[in-house]
């Protein structure tokens, strides 16, 4: 199976997965080939259960036996069309320029036809052309194939298979290619049915005209039997071209000569003007299509191929745990998250504990109202020789009371927790903590956070009666509600 | 330092956002454990983006540094006033763990630090410049390790940035960026790597090698996106079903219509959420929609059309999907055109192709039902909407995505060539799969028109 095989066939497992890749294959390490590579090796593995292959090389077979056919339908009809014109013409003499035009002009117009829709394919709407042809193979597969609705995935295989094989620039060269395949088999028919009769008739070449002068058929003549001889085909000379104008009387009197080079010429015309370049034009599609077959890859940005690609090859791969916990973690708080305190005490000594500008800014209003006396003398708790200073100090502090400000909207850490422990342990005072609420989180968030202050108390001994809120999102603080 | 790739060790205060930054790098919503509180990672964790078959970039999660006073003062004890250098202080600590068992996690952090190549420092800018967090910045100086300053919460914390810009300064960190995981933006993630690149200049070329790796990846999906809404777009424009022309068989019809677009845009939503790869449950109200079939943000749904800002009359209330008749008008004098132009046989196999069906329909007495303009623009603003929260949305964030539509001025523009797209859509129903004519979804001019749709996409402002 060859690249383009085994693309068609990661197409058509595609083609059966629908939108994303859902079938599983099995599990073996290939992490050193390309996705690409993982893919077609995807594909190969799938094609086993699913059976696409056979039904790729039967729409193959399909396609080729149509060529044939329509072959061997144009050879008939290049013989047929030789053999009519020789019967339908008038006695034994036939009209050089005539018969030769008869084959030529059809398919020169034919050629530019071709040459149009190839150069410019994209200028042109040929998407009826595709469906047309789509629509005939269809029709014939389903007229000849009593198969075809055996597979469930048949008809999605098949529109993929000519999808693909005619897709981009592949369509324009395996459609020129059957063109040009036509047109040889027309004129190769054409071509033997001429020499059989030629062989078996005897026929005077003649040419007539009513409105060119005769040196325009001299012209004519040798321009088109400039190539026949010089590739040593007997071709008619000036004398002979003069002598074969109807009615003109043949001085020569070689009659039996002058057939001879002009059923020379008429066969070396329709082989090298006709024959010959739709053989090599065929060829040379030929050669395109596999180039182009070589060439082809998968869409890989289609939105299929990413999911696949994030299956196939992720790009990421966890290291897993490497310094595993060992300890055994503090529960969170489960208790209720009913009101649990009394409001302020009556007297305190405040200790703003990692606050910002703004809260500070609160916390010092809210002394004011409540802790006047040490409104100039509270202490903002930011760093440890600060904290260490405090724990120094908590013993000789002459309050009844410490009131900590905290910020409700920060989760408490197991600093914090260590240093609240340590106040509480250094002094028998009730310690107080006062939440902040600037109002910033939801409601959910909130009482998340609550909760997780609520836990830091029960660890830190403090009273959950000692748990304050003060809501400075309001314009006056207030304590928990 | 590993020589086949490069190891990042992601440190900050607890619940800075450590493993909320990994899982939006790695596009992995199931790394780690991320939850609202402090010390929710407890273990270093490990995950890496593979630059190519040998060589990754590991990126190693880290429990917060919670009590990092109280060890800063603890290093700077060590040695009795000595001048000794900060790594040896940390390994001392290290060798010493047993006599401070309450700073385990502590040490954790520091076993990453010393064993990586360079140090993410994620910040919360919400918080304010703390002792802590100068003594957790004083202790990563010690690792003698490049360090690169993450500030996250960007928008919420953007009153703070000054003055951590100025503290950061201060402690000689220059170098840091900004990456917020919940507001995310790719160009944030790539002077992450270009930073990296500046600090580790031998791997500059391994870096350079990522970043072109994650541009390309991002296109990538950005352009896969892009080819499930363009292909959502024409499926619904394009589609049309055939009715008898009773009012009962219109309103079936109708029915029917409706639901084969539900369908067809609920299974978009569940591409681009799988593409993206997030989770079904990110999307606000999904379990209707995805899961029960029921539809809360019913694209039909009169409120919905309101919210929108459309007026409903009587009749497009009655039949939500809108009968439309084709403009046979057109139709004949496009055939008109075409026989007396005569036409190639080709030609008129195209004009067959595109009217057959409808005169057909005329004169047996039948129409075909479209969907109308107004719900193609809110199906088409509601992918759009929701590209552009995937796009900027982190791997670790809680909030539900609302693509629903509102009438804010300025989010419901539609492209300029709107008119001219659904011209050409209606034009072609053989391009919708969800008719029940055979489809042609690679055919050349629908592939053009996909393509011209994803570049609308791009060229969205909010989309870069």
């Amino acid at each position: 199976m060859n690249r383009f095989q085994q693309i068609l066939l990661a197409e058509g497992v595609r083609a059966v997965e629908g939108d994303s890749p859902s079938l599983a294959e099995h599990a073996e390490d290939k992490s050193a080939l390309s996705f690409e590579q993982l893919v077609l090796y995807r594909a190969g593995q799938l094609d086993l259960r699913l059976q696409i292959s056979p039904l790729f090389v039967h729409f193959k077979r399909l396609f080729v036996n149509l060529s044939f056919f329509l072959f061997f339908v144009l050879f008939i009809l290049g013989a047929g069309s030789v053999q009519k014109l020789f019967f339908s013409a008038q006695g034994t003499e036939v009209n050089f320029f005539w018969a030769f035009a008869l084959f030529f002009i059809p398919n020169l117009l034919t050629l530019l036809l071709w040459g149009l829709f190839y150069f410019q394919g994209t200028a042109l709407n040929t998407g009826w052309l595709q469906r047309f042809s789509l629509f005939s193979l269809k029709s014939f597969e389903k007229r000849f194939n009593q198969q075809s609705s055996q597979n469930p995935h048949y008809w999605s295989l098949f529109r993929c298979y000519f999808q693909v094989t005619f897709s981009r620039s592949l369509g324009r060269y395996q459609l020129s290619a059957l063109t040009h395949l036509l047109w040889f088999s027309y004129f190769c028919g054409a071509t033997l049915m001429l020499v059989v009769m030629l062989a078996t008739h005897q026929v005077d070449f003649v040419w007539q005209t009513s409105i060119l002068s005769v040196q325009s058929f001299q012209w004519l003549t040798e321009s088109l039997a400039y190539l026949p001889n010089l590739l040593g085909f007997p071709v008619p000379t000036i004398e002979q071209i003069q002598q074969s104008h109807l009615g003109a009387v043949n001085l020569l009197g070689d009659a039996e000569n002058t057939r001879f080079v002009w059923s020379s010429l008429l066969i070396s015309s329709l082989v090298l003007y006709g024959l010959l370049p739709r053989l090599l034009l065929m060829l040379l599609m030929r050669f395109l299509l596999t180039a182009g077959q070589n060439k082809f890859s998968l869409p890989l940005t289609n939105p299929y191929y990413v999911q696949l690609r994030q299956l196939l090859k992720p790009n990421v791969t966890s290291l897993g745990i490497s310094d595993p916990d060992v300890c055994v973690t503090q529960p969170a708080y489960q208790g209720s998250m009913e009101k649990h305190t009394h409001g302020l005490p009556e007297q305190f000594y405040p200790v703003a504990v990692e606050l910002s500008e703004k809260q500070l800014i609160q916390v010092k209003e809210h002394i004011k109202d409540y802790a006047p006396d040490y409104c100039d003398s509270f202490r903002h708790i930011s760093d440890y020789p600060s904290q260490q200073k405090l724990l120094a100090d908590i013993v000789n502090i002459n309050s009844d009371s410490v009131l900590l400000y905290l910020s409700l909207q920060r989760a408490p850490d197991r600093g914090l927790l260590g240093f609240i422990k340590a106040l509480t342990a250094r002094n028998n005072k009730p310690c107080y903590l006062l939440l902040i609420n600037d109002g910033l989180l939801s409601a959910e968030k909130l009482n998340k956070r609550r909760s997780d202050w609520y836990g830091l108390a029960q660890q830190a001994d403090v009273s959950l009666d000692n748990v304050i809120q003060l809501d400075c999102s309001k314009s006056n603080g207030e304590a928990y509600e | 330092m590993s020589n086949s790739g490069l190891s990042v060790a992601v440190v900050g205060h607890a619940n800075a956002g450590k493993t909320s930054l990994i899982r939006t790098l790695l596009r992995d919503t199931d790394f780690g454990e991320v939850a609202d509180q402090a010390g929710t990672t407890r273990h270093v964790e490990g995950g890496a983006l593979a630059i190519d078959e040998t060589k990754n970039l590991a990126l190693f999660d880290t429990p917060g540094l919670e009590d990092s006073m109280r060890l800063f003062y603890l290093l700077s004890t060590f040695f009795d006033g000595q001048s000794v250098d900060g790594i040896e202080r940390l390994n001392y600590f290290l060798a010493h763990l047993s006599d401070y068992p309450e700073l385990e996690q502590e040490a954790k952090v520091l076993r990453a630090l010393l064993n990586n190549d360079i140090i993410f420092y994620v910040i919360d800018l919400r918080e304010p410049v703390l002792g802590k967090y100068r003594d957790e910045l004083h202790i990563l100086s010690y690792a003698a390790k490049p360090v690169i300053p993450v500030l996250n919460f960007t928008i919420e914390g953007a009153a703070n940035l000054e003055q951590w810009k100025t503290q950061l300064a201060r402690l000689n960190f220059h170098a840091f960026v900004s990456f917020d995981n919940v507001h995310f933006k790719f160009a944030d993630e790539l002077k992450i790597y270009q930073k990296m690149q500046t600090l580790l200049a031998e791997k500059e070329v391994l870096l350079q090698e990522l970043i072109n790796q994650r541009r390309q990846q991002w296109s990538e999906l950005f352009t896969a996106a892009g080819e499930l809404v363009g292909s959502l777009f024409i499926e619904c424009a394009s589609l049309r079903y055939k009715t008898l022309n009773g009012e009962q068989e219109i309103e079936q019809a109708t029915a029917k219509l409706q639901q084969a677009v539900r369908e067809a845009e609920k299974k978009c939503v569940r591409r681009l959420l799988k593409l993206y790869q997030f989770r079904k449950g990110d999307l606000e109200n999904s379990h209707l929609p995805v899961e029960q079939g029921g539809w809360e943000l019913d694209l039909f749904s009169a409120d919905n059309l309101q919210e929108f800002g459309i007026k409903l009359t009587g009749n497009i209330a009655k039949g939500a999907g809108l009968g439309v008749a084709i403009d046979l008008v057109t139709a004949g004098m496009t055939l008109g055109a075409a026989a007396v132009t005569g036409g190639i046989a080709g030609a008129l196999w195209g004009v067959k192709q595109r009217y057959f069906d409808e005169i057909q329909a005329k004169i047996k007495g039948s129409r075909y039902i479209c969907l109308n303009d107004v719900t193609l623009q809110v199906l088409w603003l509601r992918q759009v909407k929701l590209l552009q929260a995937l796009q900027k949305r982190g791997h670790a964030s809680f909030a539900k995505i609302d693509y629903q539509i509102t009438a804010q001025s300025g989010e419901n523009e539609l492209p300029q060539n709107w008119s001219k797209w659904l011209r050409k859509a209606r034009s072609h129903p053989n391009w919708s799969s969800l008719n029940s004519q055979s489809t042609d979804l690679a055919e050349n001019n629908r592939l053009l028109f996909m393509k011209e749709l994803c570049q609308e996409l791009v060229k969205g402002e909010s989309l870069r």
